[in-house]
């Protein structure tokens, strides 16, 4: 029996309404307790998991592979393509993965993060002394949330401020780039293709020229010995990784608090919860996308999960949505934002789980707890010029966000 | 019976993701090579017994275990 013959449905995303709710019905869909076989917006079908066991459990199974653009189920019907390379840890598995990850791992570390503080701390103010300088009103996706996690991971790699700005517009191009640049299909890969060119002079200036930097660490690296090539997949990987998930998360941050007064209230008058709220804000964020936020996984042999065959070369769709909806995970009211929960911190699955776990949660997190404060202190009478569900939105699964963010103060 | 605790690690298995330095750092810490776990105290008190739980529900490799040093 394959998946096909299982009744695929279709999945059950609420196509209209509030913006800033969970468009799946998580709960439902969690208390079904199993795999359920969907067919995905491209065409492709998938078992999608419903519970934060099963969201372990396939992601923990070696037997199950991660895979990048090789026909996968995808959230938005036209398939996104982008070329697999070198390097890009998100399609390699096991030991190799692993040594891979390894090389990069070390700039990434709680520790490593924490003396990333200044730098982040210089990076929001950047931007926050643009956007005011450009005035009231403004697209803050553009000037804010979208610029800053990309020139601090040009920081971590070692960019040098001469690259950093066209590494800034390439990095902006791979995601859809801004409202007058969405109209153009093949920007993202023309994007991708311009990073491969600026890494490549810089990895080459690294080699010429070492510094405390993790491209110098990278091109230093003897186990296993990376190629210029697998450098800038490695590297590309780190920045797309970092670039649009932190950016789109803070603007979703943003934009909730901008919208619910009683919430925006309490974020700005308890800063001594600020890591506790921020968590909050990551975990419910994440289940606000179509496709539950998941990376899909192949299975490299039939497996039996739970009384259920998986067969060779069929997908499971690990959805973050339904396991942070989880009672074991969030035990009162898991699909409502609520920023007074207690015992948050560490204790739900945006970040994934498995060997493949995000590489950058620490920094993802420190870059947030920085990013939503140091707005609203800057910007006390920070509104929204238009409501929310009222703005152009991309359906795009995992880079599901809005075009712009207009606000005024 | 208590006694102090007898943690060990599976080094290869460890995917760097850090979770066991924010839930024990008094038994966890990270290599600043390579991110990797580092077992700062393979024998902690008890009292350290909660956090060494937590750490092993959140590392996602599952490359820590627990035995209780107890005589038979």
């Amino acid at each position: 029996m394959t998946i096909q013959d299982q009744g695929v449905r279709e999945l059950p995303v609420r196509r209209d309404g509030e913006r800033l709710e969970p468009r799946l019905p998580l709960e439902e869909l969690n208390a079904e307790g199993t795999l359920i076989p969907f067919m995905f917006p491209n065409g492709v079908p998938g078992y999608m998991t419903t519970t934060a066991e099963d969201f372990r459990a396939i992601l923990g199974d070696p037997r199950f592979h991660a895979k990048r653009f090789l026909g996968e189920p995808q959230p938005s019907p036209v398939s996104v393509e982008v070329p697999d390379m070198p390097g890009f840890i998100p399609s390699m598995n096991g030991p190799e993965h692993l040594a891979v990850r390894r090389l990069a791992a070390g700039d990434f570390s709680v520790k490593a993060v924490r003396n990333l503080g200044p730098v982040i701390d210089d990076v929001v103010t950047k931007y926050l002394d643009a956007t005011e300088a450009h005035g009231s009103p403004v697209d803050l996706f553009e000037s804010y949330n979208l610029p800053i996690p990309s020139e601090v991971i040009a920081r971590i790699l070692g960019v040098p401020t001469t690259h950093t700005p066209e590494f800034q517009t390439a990095a902006r191009l791979t995601i859809g780039g801004l409202p007058d640049e969405l109209n153009d299909p093949g920007a993202p890969a023309r994007a991708v293709a311009r990073l491969h060119e600026l890494l490549g002079e810089v990895i080459q200036m690294k080699r010429a020229k070492p510094e405390d930097d993790l491209i110098t660490r990278l091109t230093n690296a003897t186990d296993p010995l990376l190629s210029d090539e697998e450098i800038w997949g490695l590297c590309t990987n780190l920045l797309l990784a970092g670039h649009e998930t932190t950016s789109t998360s803070s603007a979703f941050a943003v934009a909730i608090l901008l919208s619910r007064p009683e919430a925006r209230e309490y974020f700005v008058s308890h800063p001594e919860r600020n890591d506790e709220m921020v968590e909050e804000l990551i975990r419910y964020i994440f289940m606000l996308t179509d496709s539950g936020a998941g990376i899909p996984r192949l299975a490299t042999e039939d497996v039996m999960y739970n009384g259920q065959k998986i067969n060779e070369g069929e997908w499971v769709m690990p959805c973050v949505g339904t396991a942070n909806a989880d009672p074991t995970v969030c035990p009162h009211g898991a699909t409502q934002l609520d920023l007074e929960r207690e015992d948050i911190l560490g204790h739900h699955l945006t970040f994934g789980f498995g060997p493949h776990t995000c590489l950058g949660q620490h920094l993802a997190r420190a870059e947030l707890k920085v990013i939503v404060p140091k707005l609203f202190e800057r910007f006390p009478t920070l509104a929204l010029t238009k409501p929310v569900n009222e703005l152009p939105w991309l359906d795009k699964g995992f880079g599901y966000r809005m075009a712009e963010l207009p606000v005024a103060w | 019976m208590s006694g102090p605790l007898s943690v060990a690690v599976e080094y290869q298995k460890c995917t760097a993701a850090g979770q066991c330095l924010l839930a024990a750092p008094n038994v966890f810490d990270q290599s600043a090579d390579n991110g990797t776990i580092v077992l700062l105290d393979p024998n902690p008190p008890e009292s350290e017994r909660p956090r060494v739980l937590d750490a092993i529900a959140r590392c996602p490799a599952s490359v820590i275990s627990l035995a209780d040093q107890s005589s038979p």
